[in-house]
Formats: C-alpha cells, structure tokens, sequence
C-alpha cells in the first residue's frame, strides 16, 4: 500500500504543479470553459484517487469543489471572485495535505469546513469559524517538502534513457554473435570459450531482466482495479463480479502508466452507473451479480481493450436529447447520426445521462478526460451500448513496442512472423487434408470442416521452396471465427517478439503490421494476417471490425461450460462418466464390503450401508473393488467400476438423448453420462422428480430437448410434455405464443434475437441456469 | 542563413540533402525484401537493434535501375521511422552559398517531384532534394 500512497502523492504533486498556470489564467479570467474542465478534471481525479485510499477529508474538499465548478459548468452558477477565492484555497489545502500525507504527519482539521462552506457559496459566519482557525501545530507539519522523498522507494527514470540501456543490450547481443562466427572460426581453444559462454549467459540474463523492465503484463494493470470495484461495489451497495482476461498480453510500461487513469475512469463508470442496483437487476430478470470484464487482446497492430459491463447500457435517445438541450448539436444534426455516433456523445464534455450524481462518478467528467487521454496517446475509443444489455468501452492503442507471442515462418528465402494468438493450430499437409478446389480456390478438410487455403508465397509473390502437398498449413482463426489456412514452407521458430512499427508505406500494403528482429538480429516483417484474409476475400471489412470482441467473449463462455467430469471403465465394459461435482471420492473397497439384498447391491463404507450401482448380478472376482462414491445433500451412493478412473472435461454441446441413453463426447469416444441425485435420477433408484416442481419446454426443438432439458432438469424440475397439465414452470421462446388453456405459475422466456428486454439469450447459458436456480428457489417456496 | 549540405551521388548525378537530416552514413548490409511494397522500397535493414527502410533513391526519383550498385545509404528519421537510403557514393559535406533558386527548367517528373530548387555550393550547382518526398516516391504521390 505504501508504494501505492507514495503513487500518490507523486501523481498529485504533479496534478498540482501541471495546475499551477492553468489556475492564475483562469483566475485572469474565470469564464474559460477550458480552463475550467482543466480544474474540474483535478478536483473529480483527486476525489477518486481519495475513495481509494480512504482519505475523508481530502475526498470532501475535492467533491466539495467539483460539486461548485459542476454547478458553473451547467450553467446553474455563476464565477464571482469569491467562488475563485475558495477553489484556490481548496487547491492550496489538498497541496498541504498532500505534503502532509507524504512525511506522514496529520494537517488538523483547521478550517476545511470553512473552505467547505465557502465553495457552496453561503454566507460565512464568521463565528462559526471564530475558534483558532489553523492551529499552531499545524505549521512545522505542512512544511512538508523538505521531508519528502524519504518514504520513496522507486527511482523514477525517463524512458528514453531506458530505450537506449535497451537498444544498448541488443547490439551488445549482435555483437556477440558476430564474436561467436569468429570465435568458432578460430578453432577450439577452451579459454577463450569458457569466457565467452559467460557473458553470454551474463548477456541474456540482462536482456531478460531489461525486457521486464519496459514491459509489463496488462494483467498486472488490470487487477490493480479489483480492490477498488469491490470497495466501490460495496459502497453503493452492489454485487460485482470482476472478469479479466488479459491473454498474454504486455504492454510497453509507459504505455500502462498512461493507461492507469483512463482505464479507472471507465471501470468506475461501468460500477457506478453501467450497473443497476441488485433490485433493478432483479426486475429486469438479470442475475444480481452484475459483471465487469476486463479485456485485453492484440489485434493487428494495436492492443484492443475492452471493458465491458451487463447493466443498464446508455440510454442514447436521452443522450442525444440532452446534447441538443446543451446546444451540441442541433435535432437535425441529431436525426443523421449513426448508432455509433450518438452513443459517442457520451465522451462530450458535460453530457451524462446518469439521472442523479453520486459521489464517485456521474457528471459527464471522465469520458471526455478518457477521450483525450486515449487519443493523446495515438488510441481510438469507441462505445458500445445496447439500452439494458450493458455497455462496452473499446480502446485501440497502438503497439509501439510490445511484446507479441509469435510464430516465425519460412517462404521461399524470406521469414515472416505472426502473431501467436491467430494461430489456432499447425497441420502437415498432404493428401490426407487436401480438398477439392471449390470456385478456384484451393481448400483444405480438417475434421471440423472445410477451409479455404492461402499460399503465402502467391500472397506474397514471391516463390516457395515447397510444393503444395509439402507445404505447413497454419491454421488462421479469424476474429469472427472464420478459419483458413496460410500455406508456408516450413515453421522455423515460435517465441516471443519485439514488434516495432514500421514505415507507412510498408503498412499501407495491408500486409504488415510490423517489424520484429529475429535472434540473429536480421528483422523481419511481422505479417498482418486479417489483412491478408481480408485482401484475398475471406473476411469482409466489416467483418474484421464489429467482431472483434466477440470471439474473446465466446471463447470465454465455452471454457466455462466444459463440464468437468469423472470418467470411467464400467463393468459391463462400457465407458461411463459422471459429473465431478457430483463425486466425493474414489475408494478402494474389499470384496468383504460387497453385499446383496435380493437383486440390490450394497458397500459398507465408514460404517455405513450405501447403495451399490453398476455390479451385474454376481460379487466381483476381484479381491479389491474400485468404487466412486456420489454423494449430495439427498442420497449417498456408490458406483462400480472396472478402474482407468480418470478427470476430463466434457463439452455439454455435444450430449444427446437421442439413443434413449445420455451420451457426451469426450474427445472422439462417446460416453454415458449417469445421472444421480440432483443432477437426475438414475433408473434403479425411485424418481424424485414427481412431487417436485414440474415444468413445460418447447416441444419439437432439438435445443430445448438435448440442451435445455438436461439443465431443466438438474433444476430440480420434472419436465412435462403434455400442454394439459398445470406446470410450475414454463419455458417458452418469446416468439411462441403462450400455450393454449394450460397454466404455469412461472415463465421464462427464452430469446432468439433482440425481439424482447426480459428475455434470455440462447446462448446467454450462465444467464439461464442463473435464472433456473432463482425459479426453483421461488417455486419451492 | 546558409545551410550545409550533404552531396551524395545518384545514378550519376550529384544532388544536395539537408545535412542536419543525416544522422548517418552506413555501409548497406543484408537488406531484407518487402514483398508487394512499393518499388523504390528496397527492403528493410538493420542498424544496430533498429530497423530501416531502404529506399532505393533511383527508383524514387524514377529513374532506371541501378542494379545492385548501391552499397551506401544515409540514415535518417522521419515521422518516427528509420531509413536508409541507399545512393551511389557520398562525396563532400559544403555549406550552401545561398538559398535554393526556384526551378527554371523542366524536370522528368521525379526529380520535378523531390527537388526543393537549384542550390549553388562550394562544389558546384545541384538540386537540394527534399527527403520526405523522396521517401513517399511515385506512388504514394499518385494516390495522393
């Protein structure tokens, strides 16, 4: 925390300093509206940054201003010298405080209720302040400069001296090379050898060192923002789950610094008024936990970040409304706006659309200040909002020296990289994968499908070495998705790369991103692979555009819908799984333990009768019985097997029904998957489900049947398939109409398309499965 | 104000280039081909750890080929980017004697295209090249 605090007081030192001029032309002239934003920015940075370390009193004087300066920047107040007078005391005092907090000593309360008052623009009564106004104590305290710097544990360089130390290193290390050609030419002399091996261990130790230096995971930038979305999402009463997914990306030190503030404004915004209270989150069907995620990914050649919420999104008529209230823009003007475009007024100094300000965010400050950080740096900002759905924030920053996991690839004589994180995966070609040609464009079959196939060197012009059969086919997945394979000759090399940007007129190709040196230091160009998918037709413009989100989000939900199971040889010689969930243990049991009660098996287990499942009729020959036992809050039981126990992850897309038994792939082997407790029941034992709650689904819909009921099901619910009975339940697509006389107590809409609010998405399974658990909580009331 | 000039050699003729655009002047080592780049784009090398863009400074003022002659290159920086662009020889570094004279005569159009004027030095008149425009080449002036 302390390094934090000294963060700190640094930032605000220089907040105060930057300040100092715009402060006396201001006061020169009060009416400057840009000059105010400036100020007003100050305030609303040092409030937040006072929320975070809980420091009261600074945070009362710092809203206490830019609550005064909101009222003058709306219109509702006007600048008299007196309001002047009390900004800049304020100013003064957050100086002394900030000097104070750095030599640890405490500024008495003093007057900040004075200054307080004074910013609200009521009368001062003098009496009210008559008591010793700065007590005498207070001086040797806020002396504080001459203290400063011991608490300093950082040293704080200017990154061109760093860039050079760095570029340094690497010609140290082509040097090296070169003395190693020459060594070796030399012959063998020992000396000379040893000497030379280490300083090149020496040299790539410093080299690792010095990369780490400049770079840092973006991992690293956003969980410094958990701490504050838990103390915020508490302060306001809300329930915030935090998401980050960073990926391997790092971003050039500096590049993070500039990052901190902007990414903390939109992280604030996304809690504070992204997301709607637990209750208003309850009525409009969402579960009460509302998400924040945090994304991070290269893209060509810049880092694309996300930061995207599940609340109430922006509501862009109002938005518009007040821009033209503000003067803007006019209706007109208004009328030819593109979604898009309307909802960027949202970075338009002064605009919000949240109906009440709170203490932490909420008047229209932030946005612009983010804007102009981002584009500052060479960035672009988009927002993304669905009125309801949530809203998204995209930020493109331009890679200018990152770090890229990537793959080095050899055509013809030249080396080529690409980024890692396009590659999905690496074939051999041949017979065995080459397809047909279809409308002239060679194709390649992979057990998923047909794809299209790109030589690199006729991409490129320039020759291969390899003939088609011959070539390494990397396989390229798109951001929307889309798969096709980049023919090279041979890969030579995967690890991570410095990219650095390269000159216009080589990007303007549409090919390159940039330039990356290789170990032996000679460089080569770092392949732009949507661009070259999209240059030969295989993704539209748009395509590379508007989806670029998506995929991280889709990958996301498929890693967390893989069931983990227990799979396992059964007795009968089948192979049988159970959810993990579901297993308490595996033991090992003596045939001693086994018993029959009739035809119904049974093991003692810690002196206890369970039920035993998956025998045939006779005890085992075996002297030792393997058995998983399942246990949840209703029953206990164990389950057989014939060993090779083993954890996978099941992907729930791939379960039917459709053999009369629940069958699930793992990997190309099919499975039973068994059913107990909660999770179904299995056959042998009595069926539950009767006096529980009961449920209707869509009838003759292959999602409902092979998807929707299995999580129906592990609900708690019976599903029903008559259109007669009464159900507790009924799932319904919205576009269906109800059905007919039959009642249901509950309904859950289930949505295809954008066609209602309340609706779930199809896809939205989290969601769904949310909102299951809350039905079933309220039938069995 | 006079400036001093570096007086470099291209495809026989001498021309003048800002000496204070000159950080360099480097022995052209492996030069890596750009695929579909441009054709004055030579291919991209490396000084030290950075990377530089060779221009071929015939083909960016549009004239023939020289072969592989070029084994010099001026090191330079504009917008941020490294270049290396690559000339026949290098021959002096004079100060100018005055400003660079307006164009009178008709240039082929690459030289119309990169030329600042006429500069009268210690050595003997010659065109004062503009070094960006010598960069950008043909065709990014056409699409211009």
């Amino acid at each position: 925390m302390d390094e934090f605090i000294a963060e700190f007081v640094n930032e605000s030192r220089e907040m105060l300093d930057a300040l100092e001029r715009e402060l006396v032309a201001w006061e020169r002239e009060p009416g400057d509206q840009a000059r105010l934003d400036v100020i007003f920015r100050f305030f609303h940075t040092v409030k937040g940054n006072c929320g975070f370390f809980d420091l009261p009193r600074l945070e009362a004087l710092a809203h206490a201003a830019e609550d005064a300066l909101a009222g003058v920047r709306s219109g509702k107040r006007t600048i008299d010298a007196r309001l002047v007078d009390a900004v800049l005391a304020v100013v003064d005092r957050i100086g002394e405080m900030v000097d104070a907090i750095d030599s640890g000593t405490e500024v008495s309360q003093g007057n900040d209720d004075q200054l307080i008052a004074a910013l609200s623009g009521k009368e001062i009564e003098p009496v009210a302040v008559a008591a010793p106004v700065a007590a005498p104590s207070e001086d040797p305290a806020s002396s504080g400069p001459a203290r400063q710097g011991e608490s300093l544990r950082t040293v704080r360089l200017p990154t061109n001296l760093v860039d050079r130390f760095m570029s340094g290193i690497s010609d140290m290390i082509l040097v090296r090379n070169e003395l190693q050609r020459q060594i070796a030419s030399l012959g063998h002399h020992a000396g000379i050898e040893a000497s030379f091996n280490r300083l090149s261990t020496i040299l790539a130790d410093t080299q690792a060192i010095m990369t780490r230096v400049r770079m840092q995971p973006i991992s690293n930038l956003f969980s410094s923002y958990q701490r504050m979305v838990r103390d915020l999402a508490a302060d306001l009463g809300k329930q915030v789950a935090i998401e980050i997914e960073s990926g391997e990306v790092e971003l050039d030190r500096e590049m993070i610094e500039l990052l901190r503030d902007p990414l903390l404004h939109i992280v604030r915004n996304a809690v504070d008024h992204g997301l709607e209270t637990l209750d208003e989150r309850r009525a409009a069907g969402k579960p009460g936990t509302g998400q924040v995620r945090l994304s991070a990914r290269q893209t060509g050649n810049v880092i694309r970040i996300a930061i995207s919420d599940d609340g109430r999104g922006i509501d862009l008529d109002r938005l518009v409304e007040k821009a033209i209230a503000r003067g803007l823009l006019t209706r007109e003007q208004a009328s030819q706006l593109t979604p898009a475009q309307r909802a960027m007024l949202v970075c338009e100094p002064g605009l919000t659309t949240a109906s009440e300000v709170t203490k932490i965010s909420g008047r229209g400050v932030g946005m612009d200040v983010v804007r102009d950080s981002i584009e500052r740096i060479g960035g672009k900002l988009r927002v993304d909002t669905t009125a309801g759905m949530g809203c998204a924030v995209i930020l493109d920053v331009p890679l200018t020296l990152s770090i890229v996991p990537s793959l080095t690839v050899q055509v013809g004589e030249q080396t080529f990289s690409l980024p890692r994180s396009y590659v999905s995966e690496i074939v051999t070609g041949g017979d065995g994968v080459e397809a047909e040609r279809i409308g002239g464009v060679r194709h390649i079959t992979l057990r998923d499908g047909l794809h299209p196939c790109l030589s690199l060197d006729q991409v490129l012009g320039i020759a291969g070495h390899k003939a088609p059969l011959q070539q390494v086919l990397v396989m390229v997945k798109m951001i929307d998705g889309s798969v096709f394979a980049l023919a090279v000759d041979a890969i030579v090399d995967s690890g991570d790369l410095v990219v650095r940007p390269v000159a216009p007129a080589i990007t303007a190709t549409g090919l390159y991103v940039g330039v990356v040196q290789l170990s032996d230091g000679s460089p080569a160009l770092m392949l732009d692979v949507a661009g070259i998918g999209r240059q030969s037709g295989l993704l539209s413009e748009g395509q590379g555009r508007l989806r670029l989100d998506s995929e991280a989000e889709t990958r996301f939900d498929q890693a967390e819908l893989l069931v983990p199971v227990v799979a396992f040889a059964a007795r009968d010689g089948s192979r049988k799984a159970v959810a993990m969930e579901a297993v308490e243990r595996i033991a090992e049991v003596g045939q001693a333990a086994v018993g029959f009660a009739g035809s119904a098996a049974h093991v003692v287990l810690d002196g206890e009768i369970i039920p035993l499942l998956g025998l045939e009729d006779t005890l085992p020959e075996d002297a030792l019985l393997d058995i998983l036992v399942i246990s949840d809050d209703a029953c206990r039981l164990a389950y057989a097997t014939a060993g090779d126990v083993g954890a996978e992850d099941l992907d729930p897309a791939t379960i039917t029904f459709q053999s009369g038994h629940r069958l699930g792939l793992l990997g190309d082997q099919p499975v039973e998957l068994l059913e107990f407790g909660r999770f179904g029941a299995i056959d042998d034992l009595p069926v539950p489900g009767t006096d529980g709650p009961t449920c209707r689904l869509p009838q003759d819909d292959p999602w409902a049947r092979d998807f929707l009921r299995p999580m129906v099901e592990a609900a708690g619910y019976a599903v029903i398939e008559d259109n007669r009975t009464h159900v507790d339940l009924e799932v319904r697509f919205d576009h269906d109409a109800p059905a007919g006389a039959a009642r249901a107590e509950q309904v859950l809409l289930i949505g295809d398309g954008h066609t209602s609010d309340s609706a779930i998405a199809r896809e939205d399974l989290a969601g769904l499965s949310q909102a299951l658990r809350a039905m079933t909580a309220r039938s069995a009331r | 104000m006079t400036q001093s000039v570096l007086v470099a050699r291209v495809a026989g003729e001498r021309i003048a280039i800002p000496a204070q655009l000159v950080q360099s002047v480097i022995r052209l080592g492996e030069v890596v081909s750009v695929p579909r780049a441009p054709g004055h784009i030579a291919g991209l090398t490396t000084l030290r750890s950075q990377s530089l863009t060779v221009i071929d400074s015939a083909l960016a003022l549009e004239l023939e080929p020289q072969g592989d002659g070029h084994e010099l290159a001026l090191v330079t920086t504009i917008d941020g980017c490294g270049y290396a662009i690559a000339i026949d020889a290098v021959e002096n570094v004079v100060d100018a004697m005055g400003e660079p004279e307006a164009l009178s005569l008709k240039l082929a159009p690459g030289w119309k295209r990169c030329a600042v004027g006429k500069l009268e030095t210690s050595v003997g008149v010659m065109l004062l090249i503009d070094l960006e425009r010598l960069i950008a080449g043909p065709e990014q002036q056409k699409a211009a």
